[in-house]
């Protein structure tokens, strides 16, 4: 089975906790964007008991950078092979914050160690940042996960080339999808109608998280060749 | 035609302890309207040893059955705004999909279920686009 997006939702809110309602379907992954407008160590749970762990952190995991110039948290959590149903995702952060969060479900990954590679970068005043490069890919058929946090004030997310947006985003967070095929490495672009100011504080993110398609994927392509 | 974005006002009231939740809404949702951002005044929600929790809820059948759309879990006191931003003053709940524009019986409501003490709100607004 050949990895593909399902759905978006989000939560542009504030307070010590933020939740997204979903439903999802059993079996498939779950990869949530968490920004919370502080530095804070956010904590994921829903109510189907799906475990979501940090696959990549700013200054941590698969991203271990600089610090950023501004004091938001981001990071990619990863409920693996979820329990399906409607459920409330919540995004804990103890002390209270802005709250803005993208989940992102898909199908066809696999549901052991998904994430291949990673990559961030602080950006700013740039209408048009990037995460930076990846290293190559360990397989072809990967699902790219880009993700974008910018502290401007109306920020206007374009999906870069090859991507698309994922439909749910905040007023300053946002994720695109790509489905890739070939070997290679990556970087998760975007374009953005009005970028943030720069200076002290101000900081767009950009990050991009590569997930390895199942194995079923694999399996359609010797049966496309016997064929 | 294209829907015309449009603000409706949400009236001042208490928030109360007991009987929960304090509910506000249902708010009728015109034909066109796919989204909307919900704001209600939180100045007064000032003691730390008391907690909200809020539920964004959307109903398609003129209120029979209701479908959560978001939610936020706070203490009392003024929240952390982000570098840059004006502080924040409000619970809200921005970007709600309010599913099909063409349905005549959606309509949005704001659930808040508060413990510690009760307070009073200003009100605010539905801003529908």
């Amino acid at each position: 089975m050949a990895a593909a997006y399902v759905q978006a939702q989000k939560v542009d809110t504030s307070g010590t906790s933020g939740g997204i309602t979903i439903t999802l379907t059993a079996g498939n992954n779950v990869y949530v964007w968490v920004r919370a407008g502080g530095t804070v160590t956010p904590s994921l749970s829903d109510l189907l008991g799906n475990t979501y762990n940090p696959v990549a952190r700013d200054g941590s995991n698969n991203w271990p950078l600089a610090p950023d110039v501004d004091t938001d948290t981001v990071g990619v959590y990863e409920a693996l092979n979820v329990l399906g149903g409607a459920t409330t995702i919540t995004i804990s952060t103890g002390s209270s914050v802005t709250q803005r969060h993208v989940a992102v479900e898909f199908s066809g990954l696999t549901t052991s160690t998904a994430v291949d590679k990673a990559a961030l970068t602080d950006n700013q005043a740039t209408t048009t940042p990037t995460s930076g490069v990846t290293a190559s890919r360990t397989q072809a058929d990967e699902m790219l996960m880009g993700c974008i946090s910018s502290s401007g004030t109306s920020p206007v997310f374009t999906a870069g080339s090859g991507f698309t947006k994922a439909l749910a985003e905040t007023t300053k967070s946002a994720v695109e999808w790509q489905v890739v095929s070939i070997t290679g490495t990556d970087a998760g672009t975007w374009t953005m109608g009005t970028p943030d100011p720069g200076g002290a504080g101000n900081v767009t993110i950009c990050a991009i998280t590569t997930l390895k398609a199942g194995s079923g994927a694999a399996n359609n392509q010797i049966a496309w060749i016997k064929a | 035609m294209a829907f015309t974005p449009t603000s409706i006002p949400i009236p001042g009231r208490t928030v109360q302890v007991s009987p929960p939740p304090t509910v506000f809404g249902p708010v009728p949702i015109p034909n066109g309207a796919s989204r909307a951002d919900f704001r209600v005044d939180r100045t007064q929600f000032l003691d730390p040893a008391s907690t909200v929790q809020g539920v964004m809820e959307v109903s398609q059948d003129s209120g029979s059955t209701w479908k959560a759309e978001g939610a936020f879990g706070d203490h009392g006191g003024i929240p952390a705004s982000d570098p840059h931003d004006p502080p924040i003053t409000d619970f809200y709940m921005l970007g709600i999909n309010l599913g099909d524009p063409a349905n005549n019986n959606r309509r949005a409501r704001l659930t808040l279920t508060v413990t510690g003490s009760a307070f009073v709100t200003s009100g605010g607004s539905v801003t529908l686009t």
